[in-house]
């Protein structure tokens, strides 16, 4: 580890759980016989997408009482739309409140973007305009979703395709400043800081240099896919060279940070997924 | 910007992204001042450029940037709709669930933050919904089949529950069978059909071609209900259909036997009852029982 990544101080509430993925249905099978089996499971914890989950009843919640009891667990939503300019809403934080009593995860996550607005959803990430007014509408709410859920939460940056025309700041300067108002936790993204540099053209490691160290519960690593002159944060692929690279810069600088893999589409078997695991940890070794 | 400027903001992007033939078209449409009624009788003012409010470059345009997330919006529900009514996409093609997934979300919308629920008023946007006409006249089943496949995807998840056994019933003394609540396991569905639409679910499901079913209803009901994680679903004659309504809403075994007393008669309606009730119980659809203190 750097004098530098020692230096900086590691948010108390977001321990080093080691390199995780995220849980897909499509994995159920290969994990829980991974584990009947007695073979080892060389993930060191799992993500879970709350959405999917905030469900009545059923083999979605006993697939998901069954991985909790393997491994610990940490929450990341898509649907609480923290940018909006739509009210907060109070059924979606109950539904999150009781999925996290039921997980009991390390923290929880979700995105700085909006999703929808007068009750519409686009189920998308969209990006906000970065001024003060927005810096501090949104720091308002992630404090009232604090208090509801009675923890500190953590806000991950997203891949955007656009950004607005009068924006007062750079990208890593309104979360910087977000989550230092709201005293929040940030999920930072490595694959969408690669991906939104290129789209808008910015130095991906200034933005790694600004993120403030105290502040960085996890990391996210991905695949993405090239759609000239863009690129588009796809969660298809393995994780691209670049992308490790940056990611190797960003531990250098932070120390070792939970990290989890993450893969939605045309999803791989296990057996890949692990691959992406283990090079992961062989980054991670590096500083640790 | 304060929150009522970034409200305006989001609307507009909600608007220009959702708009069922793109980006362009929406702005092509805001110039033509027909949206000047907006939601609320609030009047749009007159629309700035888009390059005002979303950044244009020498790479790409700001519509072209916007367009992204219009693609993304339609695909990412057509997918989660095409996962949920697999038979609707069979029934109609590629194009034709394309079509019915513009059209459909030009009416309703998602208005959940989650995805489970993005199909819950497909069926009645088919069934009545004057945009669904072209669907509902190509076949005039399709309703049904929206209707039998998102209560499948709702049995599959329903909340869990212990159901009574044999034992159970066999336990509750002779003075109590006239005040025993009924009530049925949170997983029971009971669909009033015109269509036997399950027969095209599990042609699709087995790779078979669709039967084809005629124009004209022949009124049907199913119980769909979910044992171990599987949904399974069986047709019930209407005199049963109705007493498991009556069974779901919770009556007493006692009103239960009144109500079938009408049609079969006070002397053959306990037995009957007794009849259905031992074969819900053997099927788990019926919720422990718990007589009345
Ligand atoms: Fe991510």
């Amino acid at each position: 580890m750097t004098a530098r990544a020692r230096a900086a101080g590691r948010p108390e509430e977001a321990p080093f759980l080691g390199v995780g993925v995220g849980l897909r249905p499509v994995h159920y099978r290969e994990i829980f016989e991974r584990a009947d089996a007695g073979e080892a499971l060389p993930v060191d914890f799992f993500e879970i997408l709350s959405e999917n989950f905030m469900v009545p009843g059923g083999k979605p919640l006993r697939m998901l009482d069954r991985a909790c009891s393997l491994r610990p667990v940490v929450l990341h939503g898509v649907a609480m739309n923290i940018g909006s300019s739509d009210p907060l809403d109070d059924d979606y934080l109950g539904d999150l409140d009781r999925l996290a009593q039921r997980t009991q995860p390390h923290w929880l996550s979700d995105h700085l973007c909006w999703t929808g607005v007068d009750g519409k959803s686009l189920h998308d990430l969209v990006p906000l305009p970065y001024s003060e007014g927005v810096i501090r509408h949104v720091a308002d709410r992630v404090r009232r979703v604090q208090d509801r859920l009675g923890r500190r939460i953590a806000l991950e940056n997203v891949s955007s395709y656009m950004s607005f025309a009068d924006d007062a700041m750079p990208e890593w300067d309104f979360l910087g400043e977000i989550a230092e108002y709201a005293d929040c936790g940030i999920l930072l993204d490595v694959n969408n800081v690669f991906v939104s540099a290129h789209n808008h053209g910015f130095t991906p490691e200034t933005y790694i240099d600004r993120m403030p160290a105290e502040r960085v519960f996890q990391i996210h690593l991905a695949g993405h896919s090239e759609s000239p002159p863009l690129l588009i944060d796809t969660h298809d692929h393995p994780v691209r060279d670049e992308v490790w690279q940056l990611y190797a810069y960003t531990l250098e600088r932070l120390g070792p940070v939970s990290t989890s893999i993450e893969w939605d589409d045309h999803i791989p078997p296990f057996a890949v997924l692990l691959e992406e695991v283990e090079k992961a940890r062989k980054i991670v070794e590096r500083v640790l | 910007m304060n929150t009522d400027s970034l409200a305006q903001v989001q609307r507009r992007l909600w608007r220009l992204i959702a708009w069922p033939e793109g980006v362009r078209a929406a702005l092509d449409q805001e110039r033509d001042g027909e949206v000047s009624e907006e939601r609320d009788g609030e009047r749009s003012e007159a629309a700035a450029p888009l390059a005002s409010i979303v950044k244009s470059d020498a790479r790409l345009a700001a519509e072209d940037r916007l367009d992204v997330y219009a693609n993304a919006y339609f695909y990412r529900i057509h997918d989660v709709l095409a996962e949920d009514f697999p038979s609707l996409v069979a029934l109609f093609g590629e194009d034709g669930f394309h079509d019915l997934v513009t059209s459909y979300l030009a009416v309703f919308p998602s208005r959940h933050p989650s995805l489970r629920h993005i199909g819950g008023r497909l069926a009645e946007f088919v069934d009545e919904h004057p945009a669904g006409e072209s669907f509902r006249q190509r076949f005039a089943f399709a309703g049904d089949l929206a209707r039998y496949e998102a209560a499948t995807e709702d049995v599959f998840d329903a909340a869990d529950a212990t159901p009574a056994t044999r034992d159970d019933l066999a336990a509750v003394a002779p003075e109590d069978w006239a005040g025993l609540p009924l009530r049925l396991v949170p997983s029971v569905r009971i669909l009033r059909l015109g269509w036997p639409v399950h027969e095209v679910r599990h042609a699709v499901r087995d790779g078979q071609p669709i039967p084809t079913l005629g124009d004209a209803p022949v009124p049907l009901a199913l119980c769909l209900w979910r044992e171990d994680e599987r949904v399974v679903s069986r047709e019930v004659a209407p005199d049963e259909c109705s007493a498991l309504e009556a069974a779901s809403r919770g009556v007493s075994f006692g009103a239960l036997c009144e109500q079938i007393a009408n049609d079969r008669g006070e002397n053959e309606a306990p037995l009957q009852a007794a009849g259905w009730l031992a074969g819900w119980i053997d099927a788990g659809l019926v919720l422990a029982l718990e007589p009345t203190a």
